[in-house]
């Protein structure tokens, strides 16, 4: 320590800038996030936004038009205005439409936005019918793991129950068991 | 490196344990939060204190990531953005391991000196403090491997001797394998040791390669440990986790400024938090900065798809791959020395 020659100044100012600069911007892309799930009138949950997936949730449903959080992979997230009962896409198409990566195939575009609550799928996956993305999307597994699943799933003509993950290679007993209340047969 | 008998015995035991033990490969890999120990009693009581003096009321990314790295629990961070932690290789940050102790002992050491106490007076404390956190920040493999380092390293000093680093990482080898000789399976183990030993091996002379081309000092001393760090966990996260994040490098180079101040504010903080949730509430919205920025480099790098490429090594060639970053770290040295 000790020298405050310039250099050793201009380096802490500059990692002093570098910090406050990137803390500044997730703190602010936080605060009108935050503040627009306080604008809802009570009834609005706060949905986890998902990086792949265009999300709207209602924010409130009394008289028209209302206000429509959009939040997930559409280029502008943020709060809305749409009349009572538009659909996800018009959400999205608000919200300056999907974000690139995005995959709309995930969600249905036509169902109900405005008032109908948060149209993201939620509840166990199913290993029979999940996609390697549906599967990622779980707590432990990631895009490798997910495709082995597929893989076996394809070789071995489906799983009959969840213990069949066992002989997935990359699966052990720890991980089966945190697998265990995400996903059925 | 290991040149005196004593070192290599320590080295030659931590071979034989790893050797005869359950190995390195075949173990699945665990995920920390499956090898946490239940808290007891103390522990446990200032670990809430901690957690609770420490989210005062942040975004929750925040609040969680703060107690990850203070506490080494990153069980209430969201999936997306551990998920973004994993693609920048950041998720070191909040895993507890040497960078806490590191961090705790360089913050610790000279506010003890300021309350006056001498040189044998602060290490027998940083001693306790280091016994005290262990426990607290989960007992996990990496935080003892980094604690038996710490501890051979103050010892030495208690007696007036200065202790060789690679000696201390071979005892730590030895102690964390008597301990648990499941240690060796856990992947957070062996990225801790492979990173201290690249820091070790690459570390001294990228430091000094860069200060030939008249980088500053203190850049040059970040950016050697980071990136030899970075470098040498990079093969052996390919070979266990099948994935080579090309973002490793940047992401961490531009995290390391803020590390330090989100690392020290968060243990601050749960000091203060044992007093008075008040007191500790300074320390988290300051803490509030630096960890928006590591939420913000994490965003930055581990959403785009080059982030994260599948890419799985087999065994034999991550030991190749290690092997010849150690010739090269010796080149790279020996160059130095005889230039």
């Amino acid at each position: 320590m000790g020298k405050w020659d310039r250099g050793t100044v201009l380096i802490w100012g500059a990692c002093g800038v570098l910090t406050l600069g990137l803390g500044g911007k997730w703190l602010v892309g936080q605060g009108s996030g935050g503040a627009s799930s306080a604008s809802g009138e009570g009834s609005g949950q706060t949905t986890q936004a998902r990086s792949t997936t265009p999300v709207g949730q209602a924010v409130a449903i009394a008289g028209t038009p209302v206000l429509v959080h959009v939040v997930g992979a559409v280029r502008r997230p943020g709060v809305y205005r749409l009349s009572f009962g538009a659909r996800v896409f018009q959400a999205i198409r608000a919200a300056g439409g999907a974000a690139a990566g995005a995959d709309p195939n995930r969600i249905d575009l036509a169902a109900g936005s405005a008032g109908a609550g948060g149209s993201q799928a939620s509840g166990p996956v199913s290993l029979s019918t999940a996609s390697a993305a549906d599967l990622d999307r779980l707590d432990g597994i990631g895009p490798a793991l997910a495709a082995r699943i597929i893989q076996w799933r394809d070789a071995n003509g489906g799983f009959r129950s969840v213990n069949d993950l066992d002989r997935v290679s990359g699966i052990g007993p720890a991980k089966l068991l945190a697998l265990r209340n995400q996903v059925v047969p | 490196m290991l040149r005196r008998p004593r070192t290599l015995l320590v080295w030659g035991c931590f071979a034989l344990l790893l050797l005869t033990g359950p190995g390195l490969s075949s173990g699945r890999f665990i995920p920390p939060h499956q090898q946490t120990a239940t808290h007891s009693g103390i522990v446990s009581s200032v670990r809430a204190r901690a957690e609770n003096g420490l989210d005062p009321g942040l975004p929750a990314d925040a609040a969680a990531l703060l107690a990850g790295m203070a506490l080494g629990d990153d069980s209430r961070m969201s999936k997306e953005t551990k998920n973004q932690f994993r693609r920048a290789s950041l998720t070191h940050l909040v895993a507890a391991s040497g960078q806490n102790i590191a961090l705790m002992l360089a913050l610790a050491l000279p506010l003890l000196g300021m309350l006056g106490l001498s040189l044998r007076g602060r290490l027998v404390v940083a001693i306790g403090l280091v016994a005290f956190y262990v426990p607290l920040a989960g007992g996990e493999a990496p935080i003892r491997r980094a604690a038996v380092m710490a501890f051979a390293t103050m010892a030495g000093r208690l007696r007036g001797r200065p202790s060789d680093a690679w000696h201390a990482l071979g005892l730590a080898g030895v102690f964390t394998l008597l301990v648990d000789r499941s240690s060796s399976q856990s992947l957070g183990w062996q990225l801790s040791f492979v990173a201290v030993a690249g820091m070790l091996a690459l570390g001294p002379p990228l430091q000094r390669a860069l200060g030939r081309i008249s980088c500053p000092a203190l850049i040059a001393e970040a950016v050697a440990a980071t990136v030899s760090a970075t470098v040498a966990t990079t093969p052996v996260i390919a070979w266990k986790v099948g994935r080579l994040s090309l973002a490793a490098v940047p992401a961490n180079l531009l995290a390391a400024p803020a590390v330090a101040p989100a690392m020290w504010l968060g243990l601050g903080g749960s000091a203060m938090a044992q007093a008075s949730q008040a007191a500790a509430a300074p320390f988290a919205y300051a803490a509030a900065v630096p960890v928006s920025c590591l939420l913000e480099l994490a965003r930055l790098f581990g959403t785009p798809s080059w982030a994260s490429v599948a890419w799985k090594p087999s065994g034999p060639a991550v030991l190749a791959m290690l092997a010849l970053l150690g010739l090269g770290a010796g080149l790279l040295g020996r160059s130095r020395s005889s230039a």
